[in-house]
Parts: C-alpha cells; sequence; structure tokens
C-alpha cells in the first residue's frame, strides 16, 4: 500500500494536466470559426467527462472549476457577462453528467456527453435571462439545444478516446519503459 | 469499460432533440412585431420600423428592424457576437447582446405569448 500521500500527488497531478489541456482546448476553439457565434464544440467538457467517469465527482468539479478559471484567464473574460454563462453552463453539465456517470453500464460516452451539453446550454440561457431581466432569450433555446446535443455527442466520442489511454480506476498502469 | 455509444444513448439523443424542437413549436405564424429589452424597460416597435437606437451600459446598441426580421446593427460590446449573428426571421427567434444589456425578439401573430411577457 502506498501512502495517502502519493495518492493525493498523483490526482493534483492528473487534474492539472487535464486543466492544462483544457485551457489549450479553449483557446483553440476560440479561434475556429463555428456555425453560429456563441457556439462552441466545447471540447475541454470532455475532460471533465473523464476526471468524472475515471476518478470521480471530486476530480470532476477540480477539472471544471480549474478550466473555467483558466479558460476566463486564456481568454479574458474573468468576471464578464461570458465568464459567468461560462460558469452556470459548466457547473451544472458537471452536476448532471456526473449523476449520468452513476447509472452503471447503461448510459455510453455520446448519451452523457449529449447530456451534459444540453445542461450546458440551458444553464447558460438561464444565467443570461437573469442577466438581461428578461425570457426572450429562451427563444434560442431550440437552436442552441440541438447544435449543443450534436456537439455534445462528439466531445462524449472524444472523451471516451482520452478515457482509453487513462487506467481503470483501482487498476496498476501498464509497465512501460521510459516515462510519458 | 464504459463503451461510445449504446442503444439508450440514441434515445436520450432523440429525446433531447424532441424537446428542443418542442419549444421551437410554440412560436408560430407570421412574425408581427420587434421587442426589444434593454436597461430602460421593453420597447415593442413594429416590423420595418427601421432603425432603434437603445442605450446599455456600455453605450448605444443599434437595432435595425426590417419588414422580415431584426438584427443588430452596432454595438459597444468587445466580442460583436450580436452583430455576427446576423439578421433573425422566425417568430420566437431572439438576438442578444449580454455585455450591454439588449436583446431582441421577434414575436409572433399567433397563439398565447406567454413568453417575453
Amino acid at each position: 500500500m502506498r501512502s495517502a500521500g502519493d495518492g493525493s500527488a498523483r490526482r493534483l497531478a492528473r487534474v492539472g494536466l487535464l486543466i492544462a489541456l483544457a485551457g489549450v482546448l479553449q483557446v483553440l476553439e476560440a479561434s475556429v470559426p463555428s456555425p453560429a457565434p456563441w457556439f462552441r464544440l466545447g471540447l475541454s467538457n470532455a475532460l471533465v467527462l473523464v476526471a468524472l467517469e475515471r476518478w470521480g465527482v471530486r476530480e470532476g468539479a477540480m477539472v471544471a472549476a480549474g478550466k473555467v478559471l483558466l479558460g476566463a484567464l486564456l481568454t479574458g473574460r474573468l468576471l464578464s457577462p461570458g465568464f459567468f454563462l461560462a460558469v452556470s453552463g459548466t457547473g451544472a453539465a458537471l452536476v448532471v453528467m456526473a449523476a449520468a456517470v452513476r447509472l452503471p453500464g447503461i448510459l455510453g460516452y455520446a448519451g452523457i456527453g449529449a447530456l451534459g451539453a444540453q445542461a450546458h446550454a440551458v444553464a447558460q440561457l438561464a444565467a443570461a435571462a437573469v442577466l438581461l431581466g428578461t425570457p426572450a432569450v429562451w427563444g434560442l433555446l431550440p437552436v442552441m439545444g440541438t447544435l449543443a446535443v450534436v456537439a455534445g455527442c462528439f466531445t462524449g466520442a472524444a472523451a471516451a478516446a482520452v478515457a482509453a489511454l487513462v487506467p481503470e480506476p483501482g487498476l496498476t498502469p501498464p509497465p512501460r519503459a521510459g516515462t510519458g | 469499460m464504459r463503451r461510445r455509444f449504446t442503444p439508450l444513448d440514441a434515445l436520450v439523443v432523440a429525446g433531447l432533440l424532441a424537446l428542443n424542437w418542442a419549444v421551437l413549436g410554440r412560436d408560430r405564424g407570421e412574425p408581427s412585431a420587434a421587442e426589444i429589452v434593454s436597461a430602460s424597460g421593453i420597447r415593442q416597435v413594429r416590423l420595418g420600423a427601421g432603425v432603434v437606437r437603445v442605450g446599455g451600459p456600455l453605450g448605444e446598441t443599434v437595432v435595425e428592424v426590417a419588414p422580415d426580421g431584426v438584427r443588430v446593427a452596432s454595438s459597444p460590446c468587445p466580442l460583436q457576437l450580436c452583430v455576427r449573428q446576423g439578421w433573425v426571421r422566425r417568430p420566437g427567434g431572439v438576438v442578444a447582446c449580454l455585455p450591454n444589456r439588449v436583446a431582441v425578439r421577434v414575436a409572433g401573430r399567433e397563439g398565447v405569448d406567454a413568453v417575453g411577457r
């Protein structure tokens, strides 16, 4: 048995790696053209799903929080209206995906990704409705939700690919020559 | 090991898509008016009214109300998402500018309109 200290250092390293990756993905996505100005694929949410599925709610929440903060710093949106939308969206996606991951072996990555993306869109519109003081923004839901569900399937598939590189919880990682 | 895609996923995706489009179906009919929400309240404007200027925390947002749709023609916001969204013609459709607290909605003629009030 390794000590608890070793475990938390490992966790910090894993979570930190995913947060860094999430930051890079957000900057890349911000610079790529999209079908609607407010639409993004949300690949960084795939990393939240990987953390949730492979390690647990705590790690998922850490990746989600780190992702939002780092993304806001890198794209210059800290404390802007867009930042509050990101916090609401990511938070809602985290809660919904954490619940969906608990249903063992029933849902695949694509379904969980779609649920998370839908939650993200709904929470963003709710936050926008509060910020603007009008429910009129809900008119964006059909388009935004539809794009989100499609994007969520893609991010779910991306999460499956990343998760395949991460050892199952409770198993020792396969021995490798050198460090990766 | 969790699968990438299961039959239940297809059901979930279909359900979510149906939900989104059910919301869309609530606004039908011909576009009848534009509803401009800003820091100074809600304004109903007839379609074809032309250029409407509204104020917000960042400055002046210029809304163009054409006979068949609305758009934000210019905005003082940093990202210009509202301007880049272009024309919205569908009843229930919205252009929103969060930084300047402006939303423009196309109201439909038919049915009870519970949204937007």
